[in-house]
């Protein structure tokens, strides 16, 4: 089923890629029929299977290579309930970027998208190091295409830099690798996690800092965050969307599955200074919001500021405060997903994402207004939204073993309160500046883009249980090997 | 010698014969029927290198200086595909006249080279090694050449010089090395290397020394790598392309080999020593080929200066194998043919997209996808994998190489291990660089057509590179468990 899941998008991509030409006007049909159908295969799993006991489900395996290392390896897909909530997200925020780019007539773009889709399913979906190695690199091509040739401004300069940044991270994530497949002699994530190391202390220490160093890139982290502003700047709304909701989170997801499992004893050496990086990341990256005067990059900053919380949650080095950092990478997967379809629209209506040059939208846009700020509400932590479920864990987590981390980290809610609410009160409050030529939301397809996203946030928000459980049964493994 | 040693023999000679009957037969035969003989030729050399592979074991043969292996055989295999498609696409793409090209000698110049490259990985006695370095070089030389007109043989006489010193500077070490052990059979010298202690290993060290150098030449490691930017940027596409992956390739299976049953995981001061002087090659070549290729606009240079990187890359399996590690010399192999099929894609679509007006310049490729959209794919297929982007071969033969290369009792390794992977991000730059060309909107109109009669021929030789890279990509046991089928037999004759 899994297998199934991680297929359908690149067949998608290759049935798109050949359809007749005077069918290349439907390809987002296409794109959006096979991410709602993916949708409800994830979904169908999550409620059929029996996710408790935090193990690996609908493991399907063939093996690979018999003689290229000392060890077998196989090809093995299979999820547990971490990576099951991701790949929902996964498919949540694709069907969400397919329906925000219903004005894109190429088919290229939809098949960059479907294999972005894909990829990014691969890394949740691979038990197999290698493979998950592969995934992540191949998530690199659609997106380096994207940004390159559907963006905006300084496109091609951010590509480029969002290339280089994601290959330097790589660098680091293939020497982990390496290690821990040399010292665990195996690439299959199950059993590295039962056999721990068979080294010396100083390579667990080097694996431990070199696969940190790279998923920190991703994540990402004060000082290696610089990428982050210009891609999502220069991206076209959907991968803008795909990258803030999902593709940060592999980095937290890279860490809670490789190096919390074997190297989590670290964290009692180093998660102070882990968690002072994050909760610098949180205050450095808010404080920046405030200075921003564009709309995508106002949201782009506060993105680094919200994976500081992940990093503090790990840091904590408590059942916790990494079950918080698990759900804030769910929650705002959601609302920085929604923010930037926000932006999207707004963009599109006005044609202009200086906050200066925008005054009172909400009178002539009163439902985006709306939804923007359900979102922001959400992001900066309102109680009845999902971001506030997640932020509260992880400072309850960290408190226990962190206190003045933690401190030092709630200032940072202080201060998104203060960009979200200010940036909202100067684009969508206040006299109205002059009339667009446009008109609010009515068609389906944005209708649908948004409604994927602003409902799993309210229900989550009133009713987080679910989402805790799932987590909590994701994050089992953890305990069982600690 | 009775027929079934000889049989063991066969798919050098074949190619070898054929390269004095394609000499002949091309003054009184017409081009096709040519190019129909060397396909059969090839044919029949592919052919009796897999009954090879699957009837004969590992063995030493004719007193011991030449020895047979299933992983000989895939690679014999690989040269004789690589060899077929740089003639077919030569003959295809090129309009062998304007080029002042005789396709006879160009094709039988190659077929010489491949047959002695096949002997060359099969050899273990320094003398047939020194012949079939020789042979090749020599070939090469005239290669070069071929075209005729003043910048090929400028490139060529080069070549011709540098490539003297380099066997001089090996012939010197091969002397030194004859001198101390009494033996031109590797193994022989292997063995008496693992007992020596102390003084006497300085000798051995010193001709290992001299002749590293002259091998480090041929393949263009980095301190002598100087004639290989000039070589590569004068000479003919097609013939480049070769060079860069059949020649390179012999020298460093063969170097792999060598490192191999000298070794033999007897690690002791020399092979440290060896592999320290190794490891400063391959981090130079790999640092200089990269950053020269990233300030460079031209496409020749930059496929020159990338040679150099990836040697550098290659000279990383030299470590590992000098290091105790067999599957190092495995991840050779797959890195060569990962690599090879890969350069020649990149080399062929170059040389048709600069064939009409003589421009390497990069930007001649501008918008190359909407220009033409199969070779706009099948060269990005071939810059990703020379990038080392999954599911390419390109990746797995990496990622093999890294792997291979670790060893925790030697701390340099892990130096390699870093330059290697952050030399992978710099190259990153410059063929993403060519790859955000080939898809650049701002089109000059023109198109690249191929010539009408042999465009499906062309199309299907670069799909066919297509194929094998990712074939080998997702596949890597392909190649790799030959490897290790002759680790597990070698084992017992070596010993």
């Amino acid at each position: 089923m899994i297998a199934l899941i991680l297929l359908i998008p690149f067949f998608a991509a290759l049935v798109i890629a050949l359809l007749p030409n005077s069918l290349e006007h439907h390809s987002k049909f296409f794109a959006l029929v096979v991410s709602l159908v993916n949708f409800l295969i994830a979904a169908i799993i999550f409620l059929i299977s029996d996710l408790s006991g935090g193990q690996y489900i609908a493991i399907n395996e063939v093996i690979w290579a018999q003689n290229l290392f000392p060890f077998q390896i196989k090809f093995s897909v299979g999820v547990d309930a971490l990576a099951l909530a991701l790949i929902i997200l996964t498919n949540l925020l694709t069907i969400a970027a397919v329906t925000i780019s219903f004005q894109i007539k190429e088919r290229l773009y939809f098949v960059w998208l479907m294999i972005l889709q894909g990829s990014i399913i691969g890394v949740f979906a691979s038990i197999n190091l290698i493979q998950f190695f592969i995934f992540w690199e191949l998530e690199l091509i659609p997106m380096f295409m994207l940004i390159n040739f559907w963006g905006t401004g300084n496109r091609e300069y951010s590509a480029m830099k969002f290339v280089l940044y994601t290959l330097v991270a790589s660098a680091f994530i293939l020497i982990g690798i390496i290690l821990l497949g040399y010292s665990a002699n195996s690439f299959d994530i199950i059993s590295i996690n039962n056999s721990g190391f068979l080294v010396e202390n100083w390579i667990v220490i080097f694996a431990f800092w070199t696969l940190l160093i790279g998923f920190l890139i991703k994540l990402p982290i004060f000082p290696f965050h610089t990428w982050l502003p210009d891609a999502h700047t220069d991206a076209p709304t959907a991968v803008s969307v795909m990258l803030a909701g999902i593709l940060l989170k592999m980095g937290g997801y890279g860490i809670i599955k490789l190096v919390l499992p074997t190297m989590g004893y670290l964290l009692n050496d180093y998660g102070a200074i882990l968690g002072f990086l994050g909760a610098f990341s949180i205050i450095y990256g808010a404080i920046l919001t405030l200075k921003q005067t564009d709309l995508k990059r106002v949201i782009a900053f506060s993105s680094i500021s919200h994976m500081g919380f992940v990093l503090v949650g790990i840091a904590s080095n408590s059942p916790l405060g990494v079950l918080g950092a698990g759900l804030q990478l769910i929650t705002h997967g959601l609302i920085s997903g929604l923010l930037f379809l926000c932006v999207g629209l707004v963009y599109e209506r006005t044609k202009t994402r200086e906050i200066n040059e925008m005054k009172g939208l909400t009178h002539q846009f009163p439902f985006i207004s709306f939804i923007m700020m359900v979102a922001g509400l959400a992001s900066l932590g309102l109680p009845g939204l999902v971001g506030f479920i997640a932020e509260i864990t992880i400072f309850l987590g960290s408190y226990e073993t962190r206190p003045i981390t933690t401190l030092f980290a709630i200032t940072g809610v202080l201060f998104s309160a203060g960009y979200i609410l200010w940036t909202m009160q100067r684009i969508f409050f206040g006299p109205r500046n002059k009339e667009f030529d446009a008109k609010d939301i009515s068609d389906w397809p944005q209708l649908l883009s948004v409604g994927t996203l602003l409902i799993p946030i309210i229900i989550f928000g009133i009713y987080p249980q679910p989402l805790i459980t799932i987590m909590e049964q994701g994050l089992n493994f953890l305990i069982r090997i600690g | 010698m009775n027929l079934d040693t000889f049989v063991i023999l066969l798919p050098p000679f074949i190619v070898l014969l054929g390269s004095i009957l394609t000499l002949l037969s091309s003054m009184f035969l017409s081009g096709r029927l040519l190019i129909l003989i060397i396909f059969l030729i090839f044919m029949a050399a592919i052919l009796s290198s897999i009954i090879n592979m699957t009837t004969q074991v590992t063995n030493l043969f004719f007193h011991d200086t030449y020895l047979h292996s299933s992983f000989g055989s895939i690679l014999e295999i690989f040269f004789s595909i690589s060899g077929l498609i740089v003639i077919a696409f030569s003959y295809f793409a090129y309009n062998l006249r304007d080029q002042k090209l005789l396709f006879g000698d160009y094709a039988a110049l190659t077929m010489a080279v491949l047959g002695s490259a096949m002997i060359l990985i099969h050899s273990v006695d320094l003398i047939l090694v020194f012949v079939a370095l020789e042979t090749i070089a020599i070939c090469q030389y005239i290669l070069v050449s071929l075209p005729r007109t003043e910048t090929a043989a400028t490139s060529s006489i080069k070549y011709l010089l540098n490539g003297a010193i380099a066997t001089a500077i090996f012939a010197f070490g091969l002397v030194f090395l004859w001198g101390a052990t009494a033996s031109t059979n590797i193994i022989e010298i292997g063995s008496i290397v693992s007992e020596l202690e102390g003084g006497s290993v300085s000798i051995i060290l010193f001709s290992i020394i001299f002749m590293t150098a002259g091998i480090a030449f041929k393949m263009g490691l980095m301190p002598f790598h100087s004639w290989l930017p000039d070589v590569y940027y004068r000479g003919p596409f097609n013939i480049i392309a070769f060079l860069s992956v059949v020649s390179k390739g012999t020298a460093f299976i063969f170097f792999g080999f060598f490192g191999f049953l000298i070794v033999n995981k007897n690690i002791n001061d020399l092979s440290t020593w060896w592999s320290i002087l190794v490891s400063f090659f391959a981090i130079a070549s790999m640092t200089l080929g990269n950053v020269a290729a990233l300030q460079s606009d031209n496409v020749k240079k930059i496929l020159a200066f990338s040679s150099i990187a990836h040697a550098g890359y290659f000279a990383i399996g030299i470590i590992a194998v000098l290091l105790g590690n067999n599957i190092g010399l495995s991840a050779i192999g797959l890195y060569l043919v990962a690599y090879g099929f890969g350069n020649l894609l990149v080399f062929f679509i170059s040389a048709l997209n600069s064939q009409h007006e003589n421009n390497f310049e990069l930007r001649s490729f501008s918008g190359l996808f909407y220009k033409n959209k199969l070779l706009g794919i099948l060269l990005t297929i071939g810059l990703l994998s020379l990038t080392g982007i999954p599911p390419f071969a390109g990746f797995i033969g990496k990622f093999y190489l890294f792997y291979s290369v670790f060893h925790v009792d030697y701390w340099w390794t892990w130096i390699i291990i870093i330059f290697a992977v952050s030399n992978t991000v710099i190259s990153a730059g410059y063929y993403f660089r060519w790859i955000k060309v080939i898809f650049s909107n701002d089109l000059d109109q023109t198109t690249i057509s191929l010539p009408s009669d042999s465009a499906p021929y062309i199309n299907f030789i670069l799909i066919c590179l297509a194929i094998f890279i990712v074939l080998i990509g997702v596949f890597p046991d392909i190649i790799v468990s030959h490897a290790a089928d002759m680790f597990s037999k070698l084992g017992s004759i070596v010993s």
